[in-house]
């Protein structure tokens, strides 16, 4: 490995000829050359050039994106949402050609930075309104009622289990979820998921065969977490196995995820491109925000173009 | 849509948009790390998606350094090619580090202090940092397969140094120490599994495992009560079964040679006289060990008698003493600690073969010990006083600012109570000598303090942040709080970036912030590395 502090990355740009092609592929971060036309804008799109320390990114980028993203919650929630994810696939197809040659760049990493924040943004708009003020004559947000009642969130079902989420982000343990409380949850980690047990002799048996001088664990066991100890001693028959649980945090919080659609589709639910950021938006601002705001869920832009998928 | 953007567009960046835009990248990075840091599985996309977020942050460091910043990251990458154990480093095995390699540990805690500068909050983050250095480390990598592994070790989060087998020199000093351990991880890296230790060394191993970043300790013990007790959040995982079916042809043996294997195995070391009798149905750990005493003694009388009546009484003395002396020793020992000691010439016989030999319990059991890491826990609070700072007081609050003789014991106490009416930021200090209103507070994060001041004076406000190593002691904290009074109001507003990085230099701060505040709007904003 070796660290460089100066080195010129090419950026792979669309040349002229080729943005009509992307732009009906619907594409909505077309990166173009240094030498673009600005009479070759197209409609509907926005030459965009970032500069930084003297270095210049130009990209084509759908004005109603630059609208949204410049006025975080402002316009057609529900089109910002969807601009939003498709234009952070495009950024994200994009530093994947950089990725592959090791390249970097300052701007383009703005821009999917950018597109993160706008869509929490969106997503927190699309739960949330400005409701009657306060003393200070400022607005207090209020939570959509019809928008809650469409995610079912305040179905007592679907209520347990988005406490539960965030009691799992919390760091509870999973054996305490059932309690389904955040009330004085302090953050502790807790790894159920990995046991080291010793074996029985019969199991002893089954895994190992004498190799003349030694034990040895036998080649279809090799993978599955077993530790022998190897010593010219055939009564010495002691070991240990690691198992590893499938039921991990993650797969819980994703298990509980997918019971919240199940339970809304066996409601006779649509389920909406962006409901699962929606449900995870909910839970932060619901549960976790106040209580350790590092320990929200992290919420990137839906992936998919087609909207109910 | 109301407005429509133009056509044409230029934005230009400056090094403060990028420097968001690195706290933002590290705050979604952290947000993954907390999500899978107890996973045992990461699923295929997060990881993608982390590795695009390193990309970002490699992105805008890179966008960010100077000269001197490449150098130390040059040191880092270095470091992380000669150990490469540093490819899977995970910040919960720092204290390891720190102690190994320092200056690895310096370097990254530096650059996390220069990149996340005001926003430092928590010494996690060097994971993330380290990651966005591996990725730029193989910009001009030209052999996929070393490329493949950096790439494949890009993670939100890694588990324990995998193996920690001490080196031949180490385990000889170990064991003239009295120290035996072996640390073996499990294939996640959550857990330290260790072979054998005696009670007294637990807490060093303990440490060590937690030094390393595991995050629990199994442990085989017969003194599984104990080490709950001593561990808070340790408990028994699994009793091990005592199972005497297939001790064959040796159990046997011992039955058949009772008295002999008796006096022979009770004058071995302790721990394989304990595994015999663990393993062996016919053999009686307490008979054996006074049958060899017994043995020993009269044996001692004998031979002492036989060598004093056919040769020399002094001679009988000397051969039979110290038999008598060593097995009365043994006995009385053995009695009142309820343990089965070995005679001195069974221990220097099997000295060589007593690890491999020995048991670890009478009544093994296993014993998991959580080991959570400090940094953990440390999370910096969320400071108002950029809140306070930017509040607009009405005229008179301002001028009860002004001191004067008339005034002399009110001052400060009602802009104290105007400002504790909107926010809660603790008590202010009243500064007469310098006509302000001072808070502040010290957020420990690691090694380091992140220390906050917001001075407020007449129709101005200064708020200061500074990281600092946390060894400043109390007596001088208030000191320092004098000196920069003094300093903010000793000088014209355009020498305040100057005096800016006097105040941080003189402090000893490794980073320092400054920002002016009039009027519920900011002024000036000076920021500085040392």
């Amino acid at each position: 490995m070796n660290f460089q502090q100066e080195q010129k990355i090419v950026i792979r740009r669309t040349p002229s000829p080729e943005i009509s092609d992307r732009i009906r592929q619907g594409k909505k971060f077309i990166v173009v050359e240094d030498s673009f036309d600005l009479g070759n804008i197209p409609n509907g799109y926005s030459l965009v050039d970032v500069k930084y320390k003297g270095s210049s990114f130009k990209t084509l980028i759908p004005q109603s994106l630059i609208f949204y993203m410049a006025n975080p919650g402002e316009g057609s929630i529900d089109d910002a949402l969807d601009e939003i994810s498709d234009f952070y696939g495009d950024v994200e197809d994009f530093e994947e050609d950089i990725m592959r040659e090791n390249g970097t760049s300052v701007q383009e990493t703005d821009w999917a930075v950018m597109a993160r924040g706008s869509y929490r943004t969106y997503l927190i708009n699309k739960l949330v309104k400005s409701g009657r003020k306060n003393n200070e004559g400022e607005p207090v947000p209020e939570f959509k009622i019809d928008e809650l009642n469409r995610l079912r969130l305040y179905d007592p079902e679907v209520k347990k289990i988005t406490k539960a989420i965030a009691a799992l982000a919390l760091g509870k343990s999973i054996e305490d979820v059932g309690e389904y409380s955040v009330d004085g949850v302090l953050r502790h980690v807790t790894f159920t998921e990995v046991k080291t047990e010793q074996l029985s002799r019969e199991e002893f048996d089954r895994i190992t065969c004498w190799a003349g001088s030694h034990y040895e664990i036998r080649p279809e066991f090799k993978d599955e977490g077993y530790k022998i100890e190897k010593r010219h001693d055939r009564d010495f028959k002691t070991g240990t196995r690691i198992i590893t649980r499938t039921r991990t945090v993650e797969a819980e919080i994703r298990k509980f995820e997918d019971e919240i659609e199940q339970i809304r589709k066996e409601k006779g639910d649509e389920i909406g491109r962006h409901d699962r950021a929606l449900v995870r938006q909910y839970v932060n601002l619901v549960h976790i925000a106040n209580v350790d705001s590092g320990n929200q869920l992290d919420i990137m832009p839906s992936e998919g173009r087609v909207k109910n998928e | 849509m109301s407005k429509i953007p133009p056509a044409s567009i230029t934005v230009e960046l400056r090094e403060r948009d990028v420097r968001d835009d690195l706290v933002r990248i590290i705050e979604d990075m952290g947000k993954i790390r907390n999500e899978h840091i107890s996973n045992s599985q990461i699923p295929a996309e997060i990881k993608d998606e982390y590795l695009h977020l390193t990309y970002r942050l490699a992105s805008v460091v890179k966008g960010l350094i100077n000269e001197n910043r490449a150098k130390e990251m040059q040191d880092i990458v270095k470091t992380v090619d000669k150990d490469r154990r540093l490819l899977r480093y995970d910040s919960r095995q720092d204290l390891y580090w720190k102690r190994r390699i320092p200056a690895f540990s310096q370097c990254l805690d530096d650059l996390v202090i220069f990149g996340m500068g005001d926003s430092f909050r928590n010494m996690e983050d060097k994971h993330h940092f380290l990651q966005a250095l591996k990725y730029l480390a193989i910009e001009n990598e030209t052999n996929f397969d070393e490329k493949e592994i950096v790439l494949d070790s890009i993670l939100p989060r890694h588990g324990g140094i995998e193996t920690h087998t001490e080196g031949i020199t180490r385990r000889i000093l170990g064991r003239i120490l009295g120290k035996r351990y072996r640390l073996e991880s499990d294939q996640g890296g959550y857990t330290a599994v260790t072979n054998f230790v005696t009670f007294k060394d637990l807490e060093s191993i303990v440490e060590i495992a937690r030094e390393m970043g595991f995050s629990k300790l199994t442990i085989s013990s017969d003194n599984g009560d104990a080490i709950t007790n001593r561990f808070s959040g340790a408990k028994v995982d699994s009793e091990a079964n005592t199972d005497y079916s297939q001790t064959g042809f040796v159990d046997g043996l011992l039955r058949v040679t009772k008295p002999l294997s008796y006096f022979i195995i009770g004058s071995l070391p302790e721990r394989i006289q304990k595994k015999v009798n663990a393993k062996y149905e016919h053999y009686d750990g307490e008979t054996g060990f006074y049958i060899s005493a017994w043995f020993e003694a009269l044996g001692g009388i004998a031979a002492g008698l036989y060598a004093g009546v056919k040769n020399d009484p002094s001679l009988g003395i000397l051969i039979g003493a110290p038999f008598v002396a060593e097995a009365i020793i043994r006995g009385s020992y053995s009695s009142s600690k309820s343990r089965v000691i070995g005679t001195l010439a069974g221990k220097l016989l099997m000295y060589p073969f007593e690890d491999s030999l020995g048991v670890e319990t009478l009544n093994p059991c296993l014993v998991d010990i959580p080991l959570l890491n400090q940094s953990e826990s440390e999370r910096c609070r969320i400071s108002d006083y950029e809140k306070a700072a930017l509040i607009e007081m009405p005229d008179e609050i301002e001028e009860s600012l002004i001191w004067s003789a008339g005034n002399h014991h009110e001052y400060g106490n009602k802009f104290a109570a105007n400002v504790n009416g909107n926010l809660n930021i603790g008590k202010g200090f009243v500064d007469k000598e310098h006509q302000a209103v001072i808070y502040n507070q010290g957020i420990p994060i690691g090694d380091y303090i992140k220390k906050s001041w917001l001075f407020c004076f007449h129709n101005e406000r200064y708020l200061i942040t500074g990281i600092a190593e946390n060894n400043v002691p109390d007596s001088d904290k208030l000191t320092l709080t004098g000196r920069i009074a003094e300093e903010l109001t000793n000088g014209d507003l355009e020498s305040l970036g100057e005096r800016t990085k006097r105040i941080g230099t003189e402090d000893g701060m490794k980073y320092i912030r400054l920002r002016r505040y009039s009027h519920g709007k900011i002024t000036h904003d000076y920021e500085g590395m040392n």
